[in-house]
């Protein structure tokens, strides 16, 4: 479903990831773990489009020098050169880095902006669908998002992405900054939207979590992917133990 | 008295509504602080007299506003949008665009003060204010204008597009939203209301080159007071500063001078005291 080959991005001369290969198909619930600083969420920006936007906004100027090369294919498609509005009209939709959520929309608007990417007649359903997988975000609806809780963000920002219908969906950091029992609550979450049949692509810190629900993971560091394989047996390598799950 | 402030004051207010609404829509999405804004207004005021001489009101009025979108639309396609980033530039081609516009009226039409008839000339008595009928009929337009533009911003699919692009950009291109085909609607809708303010205002004023000047100094003071990128906020900033004006014209003797000066006044204190305005949290935040 998504295969990415060689990607490797330079803002300036600082190089933050070097040759990455990995693939998501069909189905699965992939994710890619690593330190902070390893280069995890620019490669979610790099394969949602974000990082040719910035180089757009930011053309000519040092902020716009951007290098972003390699192959990047979703549904054999290559989307590499493209933009995030038309990589999400593909079906591969990313939940941001620090939710972002639009604040000053209600809980509502900002689930009908996600349903922007669907013709106009599929809004409604696809609404009630996500307000019965967040019973939390219809209590709330016409509330301003940026009065929700941490948590409550976290549910708008994947119920909005969700709005889009997405083949794919990409996450990033759902956990950081959240109580425990929200945390828990969270992959939860994302536990049941693989159910439905959504693909899913996580990146998260807080590895041991997202390995228990992971059919594969990815490690990176340093910009560099340093191993990958099947999540249980990642979980049961001792040395991968010691270095990210600090056991 | 009272009445009088309160009448005049809605008629500003309706005024000075459409423009600052346009000004922040222009702001909020395409990130332009577009100084040229009121120099829109001054040409379709313009474009009204010139077209009135060779034909009906209504078509005047039309082609007047499309000549002010299409100026606006090809000054942000070929000169702002590429420069977007350089924030500096952009305020210096903003003003040379006004300051071009301004020459190109006063090479066509002189320095002469020029006049537009009214509509529906008389007067009428409202509240045992004397007030001309044209004036309440700009009151009527501005009503229905803004109403229709809230009705946009707030019903339709591209009304929500055009809000959630104006408070993050990035967020906005992740659910579908195009950020320059979002840019390119605000930054024409802010050129067509700012064209429709100078339309209603031109029966009611004299024409004169410098026109924009003034009006330019209340959009930003209006804005400033709003919060930078709120549309209510700007709104609410256009009543306030109409009615301040018209309040100091109707109790200072003389005061028609001191008209700039309160809007001065006003952006000076907000800025000194609440450099934020009053909704503009959810911007200053994100940059």
């Amino acid at each position: 479903m998504l295969e990415v080959k060689g990607l490797s991005l330079l803002y300036g001369k600082a190089q933050i990831l070097f040759g990455v290969d990995l693939e998501v198909r069909e189905g699965e619930l992939v994710c890619l773990v690593g330190p902070n600083g390893a280069g995890k969420t620019s490669f979610l920006r790099a394969i949602s489009g974000l990082v040719r936007l910035e180089a757009w906004l930011h053309r000519g100027t040092k902020a716009g020098d951007i290098r972003l090369t390699g192959e990047v294919r979703f549904l054999g498609q290559r989307i590499d050169g493209l933009l995030p509005h038309q990589i999400a009209r593909l079906g591969l939709v990313l939940c941001p880095e620090r939710r972002r959520p639009f604040k000053e929309l209600t809980v509502e608007e900002n689930l009908l902006a996600g349903g922007l990417l669907l013709p106009k007649g599929e809004v409604k359903r696809q609404l009630g669908f996500v307000y019965e997988l967040f019973p939390r975000l219809a209590e709330r609806r016409g509330q301003r998002a940026g009065n929700l809780s941490g948590g409550e963000q976290q549910m708008l920002a994947i119920g909005r992405a969700l709005m889009g219908r997405p083949r794919l969906l990409a996450i990033d950091e759902p956990s950081t900054g959240l109580a425990p029992k929200v945390r828990a609550l969270v992959f939860e979450q994302i536990a049941r939207i693989r159910q439905e049949g959504i693909t899913v692509l996580l990146v998260e810190q807080e590895a041991a979590r997202a390995l228990a629900l992971a059919d594969r993971a990815y490690v990176l560091s340093n910009g560099r992917l340093v191993r990958q394989g099947p999540a249980a047996s990642l979980l049961e390598d001792p040395q991968f133990q010691r270095t990210y799950l600090g056991l | 008295m009272l009445s009088a402030i309160l009448v005049n004051g809605l008629v500003l207010s309706g005024i000075y509504g459409m423009l600052a609404l346009g000004f922040a829509l222009t702001y909020g999405v395409a990130r332009i602080l577009n100084l040229a804004h009121t120099a829109f207004y001054m040409a379709a005021a313009y474009g009204l007299f010139f077209f009135l001489g060779r034909m009906g009101f209504a078509p005047a009025a039309l082609l007047a506003s499309l000549l002010v979108l299409l100026i606006a639309l090809a000054a942000y396609k070929l000169l702002l949008e590429p420069l977007r980033e350089h924030e500096a530039t952009v305020l210096i081609v903003t003003i040379a665009l006004a300051l071009l516009l301004q020459e190109a009226v006063l090479l066509l039409f002189g320095a002469h003060f020029r006049s537009v008839p009214a509509l529906l000339p008389g007067f009428v008595e409202v509240f045992g204010v004397r007030v001309a009928q044209q004036a309440l009929l700009a009151l009527l337009f501005a009503g229905v204008v803004l109403l229709l533009a809230w009705a946009l911003l707030k019903g339709t699919r591209l009304g929500l597009g055009i809000r959630a692009a104006a408070q993050d950009q990035e967020a906005a291109e992740l659910v579908g939203i195009s950020l320059s085909r979002a840019g390119n609607w605000a930054v024409g809708l802010g050129a067509f209301l700012a064209a429709l303010a100078g339309l209603a205002v031109a029966p009611m004023a004299t024409l004169e080159p410098h026109m924009w000047n003034a009006p330019l100094l209340v959009v930003l003071a209006a804005v400033v007071l709003g919060g930078l990128g709120s549309l209510p906020g700007a709104l609410l900033g256009a009543v306030v500063l109409a009615f301040a004006e018209v309040t100091v014209v109707n109790l200072v003797p003389g005061g028609a001078f001191l008209r700039t000066a309160v809007a001065l006044l006003i952006l000076v204190l907000v800025l000194v005291f609440r450099p934020e305005g009053l909704f503009g949290t959810a911007f200053a935040e994100e940059r």
